[in-house]
């Protein structure tokens, strides 16, 4: 059939007629020349059927598809790549972070409270109160007046310390120091008097 | 919620921080004599070490050992069975080195405790020998031995006689 020249401006727009798809002012232009043109509207007719018979053709296609879990099927062949573990907790972390700030700041705020109090005893633990030294030490001795005895340090060739209490009498009323001392010394070196025992000094 | 944990923090902090310091030191009550030969076999290194002193004492024997601990309100007391008194009082803590002081039968010693060591003090006769109060970390470590070829120890401080 051929196309007349007033025909050729409206044979694209027909298409769009039959769909519906055409604006008001166009579509009454439209049905204008169809009332007018036999070849048209023959036109028109014709591409009304094959739009009918595409529909019953689709409807009949889609009746043999099961589109039990279509969605499902969809998205999974949709779905990217599971991303690697510390990408994806990143994108926690953050996400967590931009949407639940005020819980987080709690959180680590009560962490480090609770750091600050448990730390000096998780530390005093390692560290004997009172130990800082290295090794112990005799720092002073000394003996009352009453007790009649003068004590003597003696320092071990490992570092460790004796303090050992000697008799120490007291002088004598009158008599000089040096020769109380003297007597006792003599005294004690007499064969007459016995010599200690272990257990004295 | 945040802020009864800042209550507790502060009530447990400020609980932590007036507790009174504390220290411990083992105190071990010795008996040495020279009758006969049988000695304790964990007190080997406190005869070797008054050996090397020039102590000749063949035996020695461990009454009692306890861990005695002293705050600076309340010393601590040990009763030695001579009927002696072993008084110990914390004196300071000064830099985190405890400063304790001693008074066995009238002897008054200043110590100041460290992680090694012992002071052994004499505490007078008991029986047929003598009592020692040995003085040590809390940790109850024992002396170290005096090595191989030690000859008896100088003294260090000896009062000098009028």
């Amino acid at each position: 059939m051929t196309v007349s020249q007033a025909c050729q401006t409206f044979v694209p727009m027909l298409s769009p007629f039959i769909d519906g798809e055409l604006p008001p002012t166009e579509r009454v232009t439209v049905e204008r020349h169809l009332a007018a043109c036999k070849d048209c509207t023959m036109r028109a007719a014709d591409l009304r059927a094959e739009s009918g018979l595409l529909r019953v053709g689709m409807e009949l296609a889609a009746d043999q598809v099961d589109f039990k879990d279509f969605s499902q099927k969809v998205m999974a062949r949709i779905t990217p790549e599971r991303p690697p573990l510390f990408e994806r907790l990143k994108v926690s972390a953050s996400e967590a972070f931009l949407y639940q700030r005020g819980t987080w700041v709690t959180a680590m705020a009560s962490a480090a409270v609770v750091m600050l109090v448990a730390l000096p005893f998780i530390l005093r633990e390692r560290t004997p109160t009172g130990y800082a030294s290295e090794r112990m030490a005799v720092q002073s001795v000394s003996t009352e007046d009453a007790a009649n005895v003068a004590p003597v340090v003696f320092e071990t060739k490992s570092g460790n310390a004796i303090i050992w209490v000697v008799d120490h009498p007291p002088a004598k009323p009158g008599a000089k120091d040096d020769e109380a001392v003297n007597e006792e010394l003599e005294l004690d070196s007499s064969p007459s008097t016995p010599q200690p025992n272990g257990g004295e000094l | 919620m945040t802020r009864w944990v800042v209550v507790v923090a502060v009530l447990l902090g400020g609980a932590a921080l007036a507790e009174e310091p504390k220290v411990e030191v083992t105190a071990d009550v010795i008996h040495a004599s020279n009758a006969g030969n049988a000695s304790d076999p964990a007190l080997s290194a406190v005869k070797d070490e008054f050996a090397s002193a020039g102590f000749p004492f063949s035996s020695y024997k461990r009454l009692s050992s306890q861990k005695l601990p002293l705050t600076k309100a309340k010393p601590a007391e040990l009763k030695l069975p001579n009927g002696k008194t072993a008084v110990l009082e914390l004196e300071d803590i000064k830099a985190g080195t405890a400063l304790v002081k001693v008074n066995v039968g009238g002897t008054k010693v200043g110590l100041q405790l460290g992680r090694e060591g012992s002071v052994f003090v004499g505490a007078g006769a008991h029986g047929n020998g003598q009592l020692i109060l040995m003085l040590s970390p809390g940790a109850s470590k024992r002396p170290r031995r005096a090595p191989a070829g030690a000859h008896p120890a100088s003294a260090v401080g000896v009062p000098a006689r009028k």
